[in-house]
C-alpha cells in the first residue's frame, strides 16, 4: 500500500490516505478477473457473503475462488492472503 | 438553487444550535475533503439538506477515474479563497457572485472548528459547467486574494466579470519557470496557505505516522468509501485535547501479531491466552483504533513497517 500525506486548509489536521498501490497491480495481473475482483473483496475485509452479494454470484461460487486464491498464494487465512497481496512473505510464529 | 441555499443556511443555524449535528458534518467532510481534491463535480441534492450532504460526501469519493479532474492545489485554492469570503454576510455577498457565474444548482460544503468556519468546496450539479475558462476565472481570482485583504468586497461587486471568461486555461499552479512573476506570486499564495495550515493545528507538530504512534491513539482510522463502493482507510492524527485511546501492553503484542496476519490459536499459544481471549482483544482493539475488520489491521501494519523498515 502506499500511503499518501495530504495537508488539509483551513483548520484541518493532515490526513493520511491508504490507497492501493501499483505493485497490487501487478500481484493481481496474473489472476483471473473473477479471482482479482474477490482479491479486492478480502483486501477490504469483506466476508464472502458480502463478496457474493457485491459481485451477484452464489455464496458457493466465492468460497470457491478465495480457496482459489489461497492455494495459488500459498497462505492458510484470509489475513495471511491480505498480507501475501501487500507482498509480504507469512510471519513464522 | 433554493434548496442548496437552505443547506449552507442550515450548516450555520446548526453550529450555533446543534454541536452533535455539526461534529457528524465536520467529521464526515474532514472524511470526504482528501478525495474532493480530485472531485470537481458536487452534486446538489434537495429535501433533506443533512442527507444530501451526507450522501454527497460519500458518493463523490474518489474520482480519480473521471477524466479532466482538477489537481490538488487548484482544488484547495478554490476552498481557501472561498473560505476567506465566508463569514457573517459574506455568504450573502458570495451567492450573487455564484449566480453571475451562471453555476445553477450548486452545493457548498462548510466545515467549522471551533470559531473558524471554513468553506471547504463549491459544487455544481453538471461538471460541463466548470470549464476551463470557468476554472480560469477561479484561479484569477485565487491570485487577487493574495494580495488584497479587499477581496470580499471586490467579490460582492464584480469579483468574476465576464472578460475574465475569456482568459484561457487555468495555468498549472506550481511547477512555473523562475522568473515568472505569476508563478512566484503563485508560490507566495502557496505559503501563505502552508502558514494556515499550520496555525491551524494550533502550531503543535503532527505526530509521525508509525505502528508506536497508532498504538498510542496518536491517531485514528476514518473509513472511507469511494464511488465504486471500496473502503479506504484514511487515518487522521487524533485532535489535541482529545482523549488518547492508547492500546494496553497485552492489546499491543496481540494487534502486532494479529497484524501480521497469525491466526488467533496461534497468538493464544504464544501469549498464553485462551483463543476466546483472544479474539475478544482483538475485537477491542479493532474498536479502539477504529477498525472494522483485521484486513483494515493487516493493511495497516503491513504498510507502516514497510516504511519504517
Amino acid at each position: 500500500m502506499d500511503i499518501q500525506r495530504i495537508t488539509m486548509t483551513g483548520g484541518m489536521a493532515p490526513v493520511f490516505i491508504f490507497s492501493v498501490d501499483t505493485d497490487l497491480e501487478r500481484t493481481l495481473a496474473p489472476l483471473t478477473p473473477a479471482e482479482r475482483a474477490v482479491a479486492r473483496g478480502l483486501l477490504e475485509g469483506l466476508s464472502n457473503h458480502e463478496i457474493a452479494r457485491r459481485r451477484g454470484t452464489s455464496l458457493r461460487t466465492v468460497a470457491n475462488q478465495v480457496r482459489a486464491l489461497f492455494q495459488r498464494f500459498a497462505v492458510a487465512s484470509r489475513s495471511e492472503l491480505v498480507r501475501a497481496l501487500d507482498g509480504l512473505p507469512p510471519v513464522e510464529v | 438553487m433554493s434548496c442548496t441555499l437552505d443547506i449552507v443556511e442550515a450548516a450555520f443555524r446548526l453550529e450555533r444550535d446543534d454541536e452533535a449535528w455539526l461534529a457528524g458534518l465536520r467529521e464526515a467532510v474532514e472524511c470526504a475533503f482528501p478525495a474532493a481534491r480530485t472531485v470537481q463535480t458536487y452534486v446538489s441534492d434537495t429535501a433533506h439538506p443533512c442527507q444530501a450532504i451526507a450522501a454527497w460526501l460519500a458518493e463523490t469519493y474518489p474520482a480519480q477515474a473521471t477524466g479532466a479532474t482538477p489537481d490538488a492545489a487548484e482544488c484547495r485554492a478554490r476552498s481557501v479563497l472561498l473560505s476567506d469570503l465566508l463569514d457573517d454576510d459574506a455568504f450573502g455577498a458570495l451567492s450573487p457572485a455564484l449566480e453571475a457565474e451562471g453555476l445553477g444548482e450548486y452545493l457548498l460544503v462548510v466545515a467549522s472548528d471551533g470559531d473558524a468556519t471554513t468553506l471547504l468546496a463549491i459544487g455544481v450539479a453538471d461538471a460541463s459547467q466548470i470549464g476551463s475558462s470557468r476554472r480560469a476565472s477561479f484561479a484569477r481570482v485565487a491570485e487577487e486574494m493574495q494580495s488584497a485583504m479587499a477581496v470580499r468586497k471586490r467579490m460582492r461587486r464584480n469579483s468574476m466579470p465576464e472578460a475574465m471568461e475569456s482568459t484561457g486555461a487555468l495555468p498549472a499552479v506550481g511547477d512555473a519557470a523562475e522568473d515568472d512573476p505569476e508563478a512566484e506570486a503563485r508560490r507566495a499564495w502557496r505559503r501563505r496557505l502552508f502558514r494556515r495550515g499550520r496555525a491551524a493545528t494550533g502550531g503543535s507538530e503532527v505526530p509521525t505516522l508509525t505502528w508506536e504512534a497508532l498504538m498510542a491513539g496518536q491517531f485514528i482510522v476514518l473509513d472511507q468509501v469511494d464511488r465504486a463502493g471500496s473502503r479506504k482507510l484514511a487515518v487522521r492524527p487524533q485532535p489535541p485535547g482529545e482523549s488518547l485511546r492508547s492500546l494496553d501492553e497485552r492489546e499491543q503484542l496481540v494487534a502486532a501479531m494479529a497484524g501480521d496476519a497469525v491466526s488467533n490459536k496461534c497468538i493464544a499459544l504464544e501469549l498464553g491466552m485462551s483463543e476466546g481471549g483472544v479474539a475478544r482483544t482483538v475485537d477491542q482493539l479493532l474498536a479502539k483504533l477504529g477498525l472494522c475488520n483485521r484486513a483494515d489491521l493487516v493493511r495497516l501494519r503491513s504498510a507502516l513497517t514497510r516504511i519504517s523498515a
